[in-house]
């Protein structure tokens, strides 16, 4: 800080003494110059609010009221500390111009180069031409403001995105930094719980905590946001940040989620078999869930049976399933008493009037062991009698 | 099984059983008619095996799934399939083994003798009865193998677990169902005083029972629901519903509905399949204990007929009086 103080101090004194030079030169030159009918260097606009680190060029208009031509030396009378400014004519350094009597416009140009590490305020550049007996001084004011150079920010180019639910959204964000000083931003986003934020430098795969951008300079992000499962639709505001030791940038990203409509009928094992036997109830366990991101009303449950067959469900519709939930019921099924062993296919449907989901069930219709025991003990029966047989007759 | 059962509680008990067991088995394995009959159902099992695998390898076959139990089923243009055979020339075998057990005995007068020795009287038909058997388990057994190894050798299929369980139940059924003939046979041995008689009785039921039930079964089925007119087609399901409960008074149709029921895994349903059943059905096979307990009461039907017809036999033999 002390620094600070000290240099602006320093370029205080120094712009007191340009401006005091100046003047005594322009009243010193202005008077011959205009006697002798001489020189007039101009640029159109000798007073520009210019950032730090910018390069500048100036297009020198040269104005020869005398009657014939003249070489003229081209100087730099003053220039702020670590300014540096060259004079540059078809491309090539130069350091005269020849002036033809009349108008020479935009024979010279002048670059001129803003450190970095400027600080705010106004500077004097004076500029020299004399040549032929005339000469001509310009002096360029050159306001170096910080507020002009829009300063450190985080931007992002689309800052309002839209998709459904299960997308995860990329904005591609800029971030620059103004500062004279190599600066570490580091990010963090604030958002919904469950929702993940994360930082890449564009065109990596790499996830970052924090980059560092060059003075002047600026780094391409993409920030990927990731909605957890099943989000409600809505808009969703997601402030982000980068913060480095100095200057703390933020932004803030927009996702619309769309609303989206699933509806899941399974088993809550998955499996989509059972087995039955004919003209016997069976009874499954359904889940029906609520995949997409927008509550479901009035959910119907139906099913499409081999003929004959019966299938009832504990509640035969849901009135209200929340996005994301799941509920459970039961459907109790009853193949036809005339259905043969082996395989059925029996589709049961879950619909309401936005969506709607069919789920075929593999039902193995399998005669009852306790037919097989009968006819075990019809066999041990004829055994037996067969034993009275040989009781009664035998052994005589 | 039966075999180890009798000989265990004979040597407790001493009745002879054993004895007369071992000597009728050995007596029917030197026979010739045993020989005769065997190399029969031999040659005949070589010629289906033959024309199964003519049928299944030399065309374009739609389904390789059981191709191993498909040779059981599967006949030519001109030759029948093992089943079919096993179903038709079986109970020949039965009848062969059975139909002169006892008449022969008494009308050479042996059975006195025999009644004479130490041993109680029902020992005698006991052993006659389990030998049959026993020789009718070795025959389906040694077919079976014969005819699974042949058929391994010609087609290079190996059956699978399921298969073997499913082949060995048929070799089963198919022992229980000869079995049923031999206890016919036995019957008719007890009954009729000549040999003769009784193999006549037994053949003209075989052929009865095996050609002729069919037609019968139709015929009594559409006297009682005709299928001319209107009312045809609504007598249809009862008109067939009533055939079928007819041809199943044969051992024949019930043998050979089991015997397919078991070979092929695709069957669902032994009785009439109607649209209404049909509908929805997925196409599969069945397992194994599934195709058992379809034909479970064809099997507990043929085994009481066994244990009936023996019983039969036993009561109207042990009233008898042998010694005139």
């Amino acid at each position: 800080m002390m620094r600070r103080f000290s240099s602006a101090g320093c370029r205080w004194g120094r712009r007191v003494f340009a401006a005091l030079t100046s003047a005594a030169l322009a009243v010193s030159l202005a008077v011959p110059s205009l006697a002798a009918g001489g020189l007039e260097m101009s640029t159109s606009y000798p007073g520009q609010t210019v950032r730090a680190g910018d390069e500048l060029e100036f297009s020198l208009d040269f104005d020869n009221s005398s009657s014939f031509g003249a070489s003229v030396s081209l100087s730099v009378v003053s220039l702020p500390e670590g300014w540096s400014g060259t004079f540059e004519g078809d491309g090539g350094e130069i350091s005269q111009v020849y002036v033809k009597s009349g108008e020479n416009d935009g024979a010279v140009a002048f670059l001129l180069t803003v450190p970095a590490d400027a600080a705010e305020g106004v500077y004097a550049v004076e500029l020299l031409a004399s040549g032929g007996g005339m000469s001509s001084q310009l002096t360029l004011s050159l306001t170096v403001d910080a507020e002009e150079t829009g300063g450190s920010a985080l931007t992002c180019e689309y800052a309002q995105q839209e998709g459904a639910s299960g997308t995860s959204f990329t904005f591609n964000t800029t971030v620059q930094n103004s500062t004279a000083q190599e600066q570490t931003y580091s990010f963090s986003a604030n958002a919904p719980t469950g929702w993940t934020v994360s930082f890449q430098p564009s065109g990596e795969s790499t996830q970052v905590a924090a980059v560092t951008v060059d003075a002047r300079g600026s780094q391409a992000m993409e920030v990927v946001v990731t909605p957890p499962n099943g989000v409600e639709a809505g808009e969703y505001t997601i402030p982000i940040s980068a913060i480095s030791g100095t200057e703390s940038l933020s932004s803030e990203l927009t996702v619309v989620i769309t609303g989206s409509y699933t509806l899941v009928l399974s088993t809550p094992s998955g499996l989509l078999s059972f087995d039955g036997s004919a003209g016997r109830q069976s009874t499954v366990t359904l889940s029906v869930t609520n995949g997409g991101n927008v509550d479901l009303q009035n959910i119907n449950l139906s099913s499409s049976t081999p003929d004959g067959w019966t299938v009832e469900f504990s509640q035969s519709s849901i009135d209200v399933l929340e996005a994301g939930a799941t509920q459970e019921l039961t459907a109790y099924v009853t193949p036809s008493e005339e259905a043969l062993s082996g395989d059925y296919a029996l589709t049961l449907t879950a619909s309401n009037s936005e969506t709607s989901d069919s789920t075929e069930f593999r039902v193995t219709v399998k005669t009852e062991t306790l037919w097989g025991v009968v006819g075990v003990l019809l066999i041990l029966a004829a055994v037996a009698g067969l034993g009275y047989v040989f009781r009664k007759y035998g052994r005589r | 099984m039966p075999r180890r059962c009798a000989g265990a509680s004979s040597a407790r008990e001493g009745t002879g059983l054993a004895a007369l067991y071992r000597k009728e088995l050995s007596d029917h394995l030197n026979s010739k008619r045993f020989l005769l009959i065997f190399a029969l159902l031999l040659v005949v099992t070589t010629a289906s095996l033959g024309g199964a695998v003519t049928t299944l390898f030399g065309g374009s076959t739609e389904s390789t799934e059981f191709l191993f139990l498909r040779l059981f089923t599967t006949g030519s243009s001109s030759i029948y399939s093992f089943a079919t055979f096993l179903a038709f020339l079986g109970p020949l075998a039965g009848i062969t083994l059975g139909f002169d057990a006892v008449n022969t005995e008494r009308s050479q007068g042996t059975l006195i003798r025999l009644a004479a020795q130490p041993i109680y009287r029902d020992a005698i038909l006991n052993a006659k009865f389990l030998a049959g058997a026993t020789v009718i388990g070795l025959i389906v057994a040694a077919l079976g193998l014969y005819f699974c190894g042949a058929a391994m050798l010609l087609t290079g299929l190996v059956p699978g677990g399921e298969e073997i369980l499913r082949v060995i139940a048929f070799l089963l059924l198919s022992a229980v169902y000869i079995c049923v003939w031999l206890a016919l046979a036995v019957i008719f041995s007890v009954v009729c005083r000549h040999a003769a008689t009784a193999a006549l009785a037994c053949i003209s039921i075989w052929l009865f029972l095996s050609l002729f039930m069919s037609l019968v079964a139709s015929g009594i089925a559409n006297a009682v629901y005709p299928l001319s007119g209107m009312e045809g087609i609504l007598n249809m399901v009862d008109n067939y519903e009533l055939e079928l409960a007819v041809n199943r008074i044969s051992p024949y149709y019930l043998y050979s509905e089991a015997a397919t029921t078991i070979l092929n895994p695709s069957v669902r349903s032994i009785g009439v399949v109607t649209m209404s059943a049909a509908s929805g059905a997925v196409a599969s096979s069945l397992p194994f204990a599934q195709s058992l307990l379809l034909v479970w009461p064809h099997l507990v039907v043929m085994a009481s007929l066994v244990l009936a017809g023996f019983a039969a036999a036993y009561i109207r033999f042990m009233r008898q009086e042998i010694r005139a």
